[in-house]
């Protein structure tokens, strides 16, 4: 895959502050990208220098191999921080100064209007919009010309459970046409149901990275129990390849490492005589492994 | 650049205080003019020695120092073009707009490039003003046809071009530098009217003719003494011509090293 965006050594000071630090990333083409980090951790800064608007304190970032910044601005749609628009001006004459600007025609607009469901309030001045109508406006100006990469940062803001679901299943069918996204949020859920990719920032420095599938995996726990429970736990002590056990009431709670397979432990009790009478997969959540995270890098 | 007036037609065609500002501005000047020698009584033009001109006596419209003496008055008025200069700049800032336009595609040299075309269209919109209304209040208070006299000191409008686009580059510059419209507004009056005159107290004249606002200043210095036996400036100074423009090219540039670095 191509590269879509390269930050190397990105680093921004906020006077004694350090906003951003040293940051290293790589996202190609296709990639649904998550940006994850506590309040403060440097999302927007970082989102805010890579769309030209912070300038950096020192490193670098190239956009589709080298394309200046305000050429790469045409394929890229972003919504950063709070909306902003003119307060004056209607949702659709906000969006022709964006198609002006993009050197698009204004035809596209109904379209995108439409998909953010501000179709009916089109026409109404900006500044009366609550502030899920602004969000939706800002992901409306985002969709124009049809950008190959939307940088969207914190996109649910404000909105209604009704809104995020509505935003969320856009975001998804955008990816779903092959576009990049890069997502910054601290909605965990959000970025665990939408993206492949994610990096964690804390403090302004990056803390990890890898893809959603590889965290969730590593992440699975097995619950299982049997009639006889401390034969049970014997076997279990002596099958090779568990990472981690507790037990939690009526049942054990284990997660596998590396090597073996829930087929292989499953066969391996079974020879041993045991039916387990409870086995589950508890599939492992981002939020576990971000909190996981943040404590190790305190 | 047909873009960037596209996009600026946009953002000020449908903002109420431009209409309000720009109107307020052509009414105050379009009437005041007219009704110029029914005013009566003493003016306290700010001009030293020269204080206190009857205004009814002078012949304000007379051939050919029509547009000297119009385009020396509708100078005073500039303060409303300057402030909606400074609004117009200060709320891209103010509502962060001029992050949309950024993100959107645009470079900061083209936001700034923008914003002068503004101040580029108002500036040769005003002239244009002036110069119907010289033409018409000329024509019909004096009485008589158009003649050669008429254009003579046509050079005066070009004066007044230079005088207000150099009003409007300051209040731009001063907007991107300080970003809130009260403290912009206020610097655009005082730095004229106080900070400039103070820094060039001590600095000998041949000197302090160069400075920004009083090179302005000289583009156009009261005529009105001429009607009373004293000497005026029969055309428009070379040196004051080309110091403003100057200052606008240096305005213009300290504001795009300004804008070029800065975090928005």
């Amino acid at each position: 895959m191509d590269s879509v965006l390269s930050i190397s050594g990105l680093t921004k000071h906020y006077g004694s502050v350090k906003a951003v630090q040293d940051l290293k990333l790589t996202i190609s083409g296709g990639q649904v990208y998550g940006i994850l980090g506590p309040n403060g951790s440097g999302k927007t800064t970082t989102l805010g220098m890579i769309l030209g608007i912070i300038i950096p304190s020192k490193g670098r970032f190239s956009w589709f191999d080298h394309l200046p910044v305000n050429l790469a601005m045409n394929k890229v749609g972003s919504i950063i921080e709070t909306p902003t628009f003119y307060p004056y001006l209607s949702a659709v004459q906000n969006l022709k100064i964006i198609t002006d600007i993009k050197k698009k025609g204004s035809k596209e607009i109904e379209n995108v209007i439409t998909k953010v469901g501000l179709y009916e309030r089109r026409n109404h001045s900006y500044k009366n919009y609550s502030l899920g109508m602004k969000q939706r406006l800002a992901l409306a100006a985002a969709m124009i010309g049809d950008p190959e990469v939307l940088v969207l940062d914190e996109p649910t803001n404000g909105m209604d459970p009704q809104g995020i679901a509505d935003i969320r299943n856009l975001i998804i069918e955008i990816a779903s046409r092959g576009t990049t996204i890069i997502l910054a949020s601290h909605l965990l859920d959000e970025v665990q149901r939408t993206c492949s990719h994610v990096a964690v920032l804390d403090k302004g420095k990056k803390i990890f990275d890898g893809t959603v599938k590889d965290i969730l995996e590593s992440e699975e726990y097995i619950e299982l129990a049997a009639e006889d429970m401390e034969t049970l736990h014997q076997l279990l002590k002596e099958f090779k390849g568990i990472a981690e056990i507790s037990r939690e009431s009526d049942k054990f709670i284990l997660r596998l490492s590396a090597g073996p397979t829930k087929k292989d432990l499953q066969k391996y009790l079974i020879q041993k005589g045991i039916y387990p009478t409870h086995l589950a997969v508890r599939t492992g959540s981002l939020e576990k492994k971000f909190l996981e995270l943040l404590k190790k890098s305190q | 650049m047909n873009r960037l007036l596209q996009i600026e037609f946009r953002k000020n065609i449908s903002y109420p205080a431009f209409w309000v500002i720009l109107g307020l501005h052509y009414f105050f000047l379009i009437s005041f003019l007219l009704n110029i020698n029914n005013l009566s009584g003493s003016f306290n033009f700010s001009s030293n020695e020269f204080q206190n001109i009857d205004i009814s006596l002078v012949p304000v419209f007379k051939f050919p120092d029509i547009w000297q003496n119009i385009t020396y008055l509708a100078g005073f008025f500039k303060i409303l073009l300057g402030i909606y200069m400074v609004i117009a700049v200060t709320n891209e800032f103010q509502y962060n707009t001029i992050r949309l336009n950024l993100t959107s595609g645009l470079t900061r040299l083209e936001f700034l490039f923008s914003k002068f075309l503004v101040a580029l269209i108002i500036s040769l919109f005003s002239v244009f003003i002036l110069f119907d209304l010289g033409i018409f209040v000329g024509l019909f208070k004096n009485d008589a046809v158009m003649n050669q006299d008429f254009f003579v000191k046509i050079s005066f409008l070009g004066a007044y071009f230079l005088e207000i686009m150099f009003y409007m580059m300051l209040a731009i510059f001063l907007s991107t530098w300080l970003q809130k419209t009260g403290i912009t507004i206020f610097m655009l009056l005082i730095y004229p009217l106080l900070i400039e005159p103070i820094i060039r107290w001590q600095i000998p004249d041949n000197i302090d003719q160069y400075f920004p606002v009083k090179a302005m200043d000289n583009l156009n210095v009261f005529p009105f003494p001429k009607y009373f036996g004293f000497p005026v400036n029969e055309s428009v100074p070379l040196d004051s011509t080309l110091a403003t423009i100057g200052w606008i090219l240096i305005i213009f540039l300290l504001t795009y090293m300004l804008i070029r670095r800065k975090s928005l």
